[in-house]
Protein backbone atom coordinates (compact mmCIF):
# COMPACT_ATOMS: atom_id res chain seq x y z
CA UNK A 1 0.00 0.00 0.00
CA UNK A 2 2.87 2.48 1.16
CA UNK A 3 4.92 1.58 -1.90
CA UNK A 4 1.56 2.29 -4.36
CA UNK A 5 0.60 5.74 -2.20
CA UNK A 6 4.96 6.49 -2.51
CA UNK A 7 4.33 5.63 -6.30
CA UNK A 8 1.22 8.11 -7.26
CA UNK A 9 2.99 11.08 -5.25
CA UNK A 10 6.32 10.68 -6.40
CA UNK A 11 4.21 10.41 -9.99
CA UNK A 12 2.45 13.31 -9.47
CA UNK A 13 5.30 15.15 -8.02
CA UNK A 14 6.87 14.51 -11.37
CA UNK A 15 3.93 15.12 -13.26
CA UNK A 16 2.86 18.79 -11.51
CA UNK A 17 6.90 20.13 -12.20
CA UNK A 18 7.19 19.14 -15.53
CA UNK A 19 3.83 19.26 -16.67
CA UNK A 20 4.63 21.28 -19.88
CA UNK A 21 8.14 19.35 -20.92
CA UNK A 22 6.40 15.59 -20.45
CA UNK A 23 3.89 16.57 -23.57
CA UNK A 24 6.12 19.26 -24.99
CA UNK A 25 9.00 16.65 -25.81
CA UNK A 26 7.11 13.96 -27.64
CA UNK A 27 5.28 16.61 -29.56
CA UNK A 28 9.12 18.11 -30.51
CA UNK A 29 9.97 14.56 -31.51
CA UNK A 30 6.89 13.59 -33.48
CA UNK A 31 7.08 16.91 -35.59
CA UNK A 32 11.07 16.09 -36.13
CA UNK A 33 9.83 12.35 -37.32
CA UNK A 34 7.00 14.31 -39.62
CA UNK A 35 9.83 16.74 -41.13
CA UNK A 36 11.80 13.38 -41.22
CA UNK A 37 9.06 11.89 -43.39
CA UNK A 38 8.02 15.00 -45.86
CA UNK A 39 12.21 15.18 -46.52
CA UNK A 40 12.30 11.49 -47.76
CA UNK A 41 9.13 11.80 -49.61
CA UNK A 42 10.73 14.94 -50.95
CA UNK A 43 13.77 12.85 -51.60
CA UNK A 44 12.15 9.48 -52.86
CA UNK A 45 10.03 11.73 -55.73
CA UNK A 46 13.25 13.69 -57.21
CA UNK A 47 14.92 10.53 -57.23
CA UNK A 48 11.92 8.93 -59.05
CA UNK A 49 11.68 12.25 -61.09
CA UNK A 50 15.75 12.18 -62.01
CA UNK A 51 15.25 15.81 -61.05
CA UNK A 52 17.74 16.58 -58.22
CA UNK A 53 18.52 20.43 -58.93
CA UNK A 54 16.46 21.60 -56.03
CA UNK A 55 17.96 18.64 -53.59
CA UNK A 56 19.62 21.19 -51.69
CA UNK A 57 16.75 23.27 -50.81
CA UNK A 58 14.98 20.18 -49.44
CA UNK A 59 17.73 19.56 -46.68
CA UNK A 60 17.94 23.16 -46.51
CA UNK A 61 14.29 23.47 -45.20
CA UNK A 62 14.42 20.66 -43.09
CA UNK A 63 16.98 21.64 -41.16
CA UNK A 64 15.36 25.38 -40.67
CA UNK A 65 12.34 23.87 -39.63
CA UNK A 66 13.97 21.36 -37.29
CA UNK A 67 15.82 24.78 -35.86
CA UNK A 68 12.20 26.27 -35.63
CA UNK A 69 10.88 23.06 -33.87
CA UNK A 70 13.78 23.58 -31.15
CA UNK A 71 13.23 27.36 -31.23
CA UNK A 72 9.40 26.79 -30.17
CA UNK A 73 10.53 24.04 -27.61
CA UNK A 74 12.62 26.97 -26.08
CA UNK A 75 10.31 29.38 -26.33
CA UNK A 76 7.65 27.01 -24.22
CA UNK A 77 10.33 26.75 -21.81
CA UNK A 78 10.84 29.67 -21.14
CA UNK A 79 7.54 30.70 -20.81
CA UNK A 80 6.89 27.96 -18.47
CA UNK A 81 10.28 29.53 -16.50
CA UNK A 82 8.80 33.31 -16.56
CA UNK A 83 5.08 32.05 -15.36
CA UNK A 84 6.80 29.88 -12.57
CA UNK A 85 9.33 33.05 -11.77
CA UNK A 86 6.21 35.22 -11.68
CA UNK A 87 4.52 33.19 -9.27
CA UNK A 88 7.55 32.65 -6.84
CA UNK A 89 7.95 36.77 -7.03
CA UNK A 90 4.27 37.10 -6.06
CA UNK A 91 4.33 35.02 -3.39
CA UNK A 92 7.77 36.81 -2.19
CA UNK A 93 5.88 40.07 -2.52
CA UNK A 94 2.70 39.15 -0.24
CA UNK A 95 5.40 37.70 1.85
CA UNK A 96 6.88 40.57 2.46
CA UNK A 97 4.46 42.91 2.48
CA UNK A 98 3.40 40.51 5.10
CA UNK A 99 7.03 41.25 7.31
CA UNK A 100 6.65 45.15 6.27
CA UNK A 101 3.54 45.03 8.13
CA UNK A 102 4.75 43.27 11.21
CA UNK A 103 7.67 45.14 11.67
CA UNK A 104 8.88 48.51 10.07
CA UNK A 105 11.52 48.57 7.25
CA UNK A 106 14.99 48.29 9.15
CA UNK A 107 17.45 47.09 6.16
CA UNK A 108 20.92 48.45 6.89
CA UNK A 109 23.18 49.84 4.55
CA UNK A 110 25.38 47.32 5.98
CA UNK A 111 23.84 44.05 4.47
CA UNK A 112 24.32 45.62 1.04
CA UNK A 113 28.05 46.26 1.95
CA UNK A 114 28.11 42.46 2.84
CA UNK A 115 26.56 40.94 -0.14
CA UNK A 116 28.75 43.52 -2.58
CA UNK A 117 32.00 42.38 -0.51
CA UNK A 118 30.27 38.31 -1.05
CA UNK A 119 30.02 39.32 -5.04
CA UNK A 120 33.70 41.00 -5.33
CA UNK A 121 35.11 37.90 -3.76
CA UNK A 122 37.27 35.31 -5.95
CA UNK A 123 36.04 31.95 -4.51
CA UNK A 124 33.42 31.88 -1.60
CA UNK A 125 34.41 29.54 1.14
CA UNK A 126 32.31 26.38 1.94
CA UNK A 127 31.64 25.98 6.07
CA UNK A 128 34.31 22.92 6.02
CA UNK A 129 36.57 25.47 4.67
CA UNK A 130 35.80 27.98 7.55
CA UNK A 131 35.50 25.56 9.73
CA UNK A 132 39.28 24.62 8.54
CA UNK A 133 40.35 27.82 8.94
CA UNK A 134 39.16 28.32 12.56
CA UNK A 135 41.08 25.28 13.35
CA UNK A 136 44.28 26.96 12.07
CA UNK B 1 33.71 47.52 -28.46
CA UNK B 2 35.43 46.27 -25.28
CA UNK B 3 35.15 42.16 -24.83
CA UNK B 4 34.89 40.83 -21.48
CA UNK B 5 36.42 37.12 -20.50
CA UNK B 6 33.54 35.29 -21.19
CA UNK B 7 34.94 32.94 -17.82
CA UNK B 8 34.34 35.85 -15.83
CA UNK B 9 31.23 36.86 -17.30
CA UNK B 10 29.91 32.98 -16.63
CA UNK B 11 31.07 33.13 -13.16
CA UNK B 12 29.44 36.83 -12.41
CA UNK B 13 26.44 35.59 -13.77
CA UNK B 14 26.51 32.76 -11.34
CA UNK B 15 27.10 34.75 -8.26
CA UNK B 16 25.15 37.17 -9.29
CA UNK B 17 22.09 34.08 -9.18
CA UNK B 18 23.08 32.58 -5.79
CA UNK B 19 23.39 35.82 -4.14
CA UNK B 20 19.69 36.56 -5.39
CA UNK B 21 18.74 33.04 -4.47
CA UNK B 22 20.79 33.23 -1.33
CA UNK B 23 17.93 36.18 -0.37
CA UNK B 24 15.20 34.35 -1.74
CA UNK B 25 16.22 31.63 0.35
CA UNK B 26 16.56 33.61 3.51
CA UNK B 27 13.36 35.40 3.20
CA UNK B 28 11.51 31.82 2.59
CA UNK B 29 12.97 30.94 6.22
CA UNK B 30 11.22 33.92 7.00
CA UNK B 31 13.97 35.47 8.27
CA UNK B 32 15.92 38.30 7.71
CA UNK B 33 19.55 38.46 5.81
CA UNK B 34 21.05 40.90 8.42
CA UNK B 35 20.25 38.42 11.18
CA UNK B 36 23.02 36.69 9.50
CA UNK B 37 27.11 37.21 9.77
CA UNK B 38 28.98 37.87 7.08
CA UNK B 39 30.53 34.19 6.81
CA UNK B 40 27.13 32.40 7.17
CA UNK B 41 25.94 34.42 3.75
CA UNK B 42 29.10 33.51 2.30
CA UNK B 43 28.43 29.81 3.04
CA UNK B 44 24.81 29.80 1.79
CA UNK B 45 25.87 32.29 -1.34
CA UNK B 46 28.36 29.06 -1.88
CA UNK B 47 26.06 26.70 -1.40
CA UNK B 48 23.47 27.97 -4.00
CA UNK B 49 26.52 28.22 -6.36
CA UNK B 50 27.12 24.94 -6.11
CA UNK B 51 23.57 24.38 -6.97
CA UNK B 52 23.31 26.60 -9.97
CA UNK B 53 26.88 25.22 -11.41
CA UNK B 54 25.30 21.03 -11.08
CA UNK B 55 22.40 22.21 -12.35
CA UNK B 56 24.11 23.56 -15.62
CA UNK B 57 26.70 20.48 -15.64
CA UNK B 58 23.30 18.63 -15.94
CA UNK B 59 21.43 20.37 -18.29
CA UNK B 60 24.66 20.07 -20.35
CA UNK B 61 24.80 16.18 -20.28
CA UNK B 62 21.12 16.54 -21.43
CA UNK B 63 21.98 18.59 -24.30
CA UNK B 64 24.81 16.30 -25.29
CA UNK B 65 22.70 13.06 -24.73
CA UNK B 66 19.87 14.89 -26.63
CA UNK B 67 22.06 15.15 -29.24
CA UNK B 68 23.21 11.95 -29.26
CA UNK B 69 19.72 11.28 -29.69
CA UNK B 70 18.76 13.02 -32.16
CA UNK B 71 21.67 10.97 -34.51
CA UNK B 72 20.15 7.60 -33.57
CA UNK B 73 16.87 9.13 -34.57
CA UNK B 74 18.06 10.11 -37.89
Amino acid sequence: MWHNLIKITLVSCVWRRYKRTIIALPLLLLYFWLVNLVHHDIIAYATLNNDTDWLAWSFLFKWLFILLGVAVFALVHAGAKIEGERQLENSLKEKLKKSEQEQPNTVSPELDGMFDRIRNKKSLRSKADIVLEKRQ
Amino acid sequence: MKVRNPVKVYKSFVREKAISRAQTRILLAGRKADEFAEEELEVIVREEEDNINSSIRQKGLLAVLAALGFNLFF
